[in-house]
């Protein structure tokens, strides 16, 4: 977000800093009798002396607008994905974090360092974290075997981190397909 | 100034007129203010009119706006291409007859070498934002997978940060600390 911010911020101000300009230039321009100097505003004067408010122009323009105005809105008012899921400090004026990634690297660690665990993806949301664990041996029943071992691992090491608020684990042992 | 909370509220701003003028546009255009007004042209209304009578002044006032609002925007776009939110050299009073000059570099190196000497840690990076007189130290930890993530922090926590506060002479010194975990396998 921060990163689409700042080119959109500088549009906006190159934007702002040019119009603003031209429209100091075109009233000067004005009271030297030499307007319309940069922009060609007399045909825009024209054209809206003559156009009504119920013209398809004017409301097919009302529309975009509307609907740029609701896509920069609900760009800057989105809620910022967790990034940080603050652990339990000493000490008041440290801020401790674990990272989004890093929580889930710690739990893919856990759950493949569980016996018959071949691999592991994980997600991190909000209030939840989802652990996705293949087993080594093939067959369902397999794989059910291991979800008990495979979770407690995992709440094991959550426990162990001291999250402020931990997230509801959620975990699935899925059996090597070949 | 760091930009990133002007660009945000700008933004929202903008997006927040540009709806507003789309909506009072196509509400004007609906017949919703009379059927009268939406058959007038854009330019018949009291406000067009008040200015047709005032131009003098009140084009003179709009472009004294204008330079205001262009030499905001200048510096706007010059805050977003060299701003920085990186504190610069930190003073600590030692005496009354003398104040140190801390490099923040020095600092961020001290304790960034002392955590990368911990058990677990694979890489370890600092920098010191705010202002001079008011700091925060921010470190961002890359610990190995193996790692026991609570053990590595209280140790953190209890001697490079406790070593930090200490070197500063402040005990309530706000620290950020971001624990990561490296992808490669042990």
């Amino acid at each position: 977000m921060r990163l689409l911010n700042r080119p959109l911020a500088f549009i906006l101000a190159a934007a702002l800093a040019v119009a603003s300009i031209i429209v100091i230039i075109e009233v000067v321009a004005f009271h030297l009798n030499a307007s319309p100097l940069v922009l060609h505003w007399t045909t825009w004067d024209r054209w809206a002396q003559k156009t009504h408010w119920d013209a398809l122009v004017v409301q097919v323009w009302s529309a975009v607008l509307i609907v740029a105005g609701a896509l920069i809105l609900a760009l800057e008012l989105k809620p910022r994905r967790v990034n940080r899921l603050p652990l339990r400090s000493a000490h008041d004026a440290t801020d401790a974090a674990v990272t989004r990634s890093g929580l889930a690297g710690t739990l893919q660690a856990a759950a493949t360092g569980v016996d018959g665990i071949s691999s592991a993806a994980v997600v991190i949301r909000r209030r939840r974290a989802r652990v996705t664990a293949t087993s080594a041996a093939r067959g369902r029943p397999a794989a059910a075997a291991l979800k008990q071992h495979v979770t407690r691992a995992l709440s094991s090491r959550l426990d162990n981190l001291d999250l402020r608020h931990r997230p509801r684990l959620k975990v699935r042992v899925n059996s090597r397909s070949r | 100034m760091h930009a990133d909370r002007t660009n945000r509220f700008a933004l929202t701003l903008f997006g927040l007129l540009v709806l507003l003028t789309g909506a009072a546009g196509i509400t004007a255009s609906a017949g919703v203010f009379g059927t009268g007004f939406s058959r007038r042209t854009l330019f018949a209304n009291r406000v067009s009119a008040y200015i047709g009578h005032h131009g003098t002044w009140v084009w003179a006032a709009a472009a004294g706006v204008c330079l205001l609002i262009a030499l905001a925007a200048l510096r706007w776009i010059l805050v977003l291409l060299i701003s920085t939110d990186r504190a610069g050299d930190i003073p600590i009073p030692v005496s009354t007859q003398g104040t140190t000059i801390l490099q923040p570099a020095a600092l961020t190196g001290a304790l960034t070498r002392e955590i990368g000497t911990y058990h677990g840690v694979d890489s370890a990076r600092g920098r010191i934002i705010g202002d001079p007189s008011d700091p925060e130290i921010v470190i961002t930890i890359t610990a190995s997978q193996s790692a026991d993530l609570h053990a590595l922090h209280q140790r953190i926590e209890t001697e490079a940060l406790a070593h930090a506060r200490h070197a500063l002479g402040q005990a309530d010194l706000p620290i950020q600390l971001d624990l990561g975990v490296s992808r490669r396998t042990a």
